[in-house]
């Protein structure tokens, strides 16, 4: 596998489905066997990053650890699609991860072709 | 008087804009779980003034803010809600 470059899509909201959830828990498994993908979040995935997020009361954890822990795995590209944050009235400074820089791309098409590998989430 | 109840983000689903397609006068619109993305835009507001709700719960949840035109409600207003409407429609898909 070295040299093989991996991207893990992030495509599902937090906590209607288990899918973000079940996506980021790969994702962190995959980084502690040493395969250290990249993450693009896009469509409703990027509403996985909102800041204050308190669902504590539908009785579920929150992701916003999850998202805390990729940076401590190593997984420091992390990329979110430019427009699907218009889309949905999302600026910049609502989105965040501690100790990361998510950074913008406006083209998605041609970032994904750069890899060897996508997951798709 | 129907309750409609949507349950699926907007932005990957057409279940809000169908349920909205079909709204008559006296209907209400309850937005539950991923449905409340939809207060991020602007499609609820072909509902008539008064006619939107919201789970709090599951706005706060998502880190969604409740706009001042929609009543965002707990459990005990939504079952409030269901006994004074009939027919109950769910868009979950």
């Amino acid at each position: 596998m070295e040299g093989k470059s991996t991207l893990a899509l992030c495509r599902q909201p937090p906590y209607g489905n288990a899918l973000a959830r079940e996506g980021l828990e790969a994702v962190l498994a995959a980084a502690a066997m040493d395969l250290v993908p990249d993450l693009l979040f896009l469509s409703d995935g990027v509403f996985q990053l909102l800041d204050n997020q308190s669902p504590a009361e539908i009785h579920q954890k929150s992701l916003q650890r999850n998202l805390q822990a990729l940076p401590m795995f190593g997984i420091e590209q992390i990329f979110v699609c430019g427009r699907s944050l218009i889309e949905r009235g999302i600026s910049a400074d609502q989105i965040t991860i501690p100790g990361v820089e998510v950074r913008q791309v406006q083209d998605t098409g041609k970032l994904i072709a750069a890899y060897d590998t996508v997951l798709s989430f | 008087m129907t309750l409609h109840i949507v349950s699926k983000s907007p932005y990957g689903c057409n279940a809000l804009t169908e349920c909205l397609a079909t709204f008559a006068e006296g209907d209400v619109l309850l937005l539950i779980e991923d449905g409340v993305y939809a207060l991020t835009d602007h499609k609820w507001e072909a509902a008539p003034a008064g006619s939107v709700y919201c789970l709090r719960a599951d706005a706060e949840a998502r880190g969604i803010a409740i706009p001042e035109k929609v009543e965002g409600i707990d459990d005990t207003r939504w079952v409030e809600l269901c006994t004074r409407h009939n027919p109950i429609v769910s868009w979950y898909k």
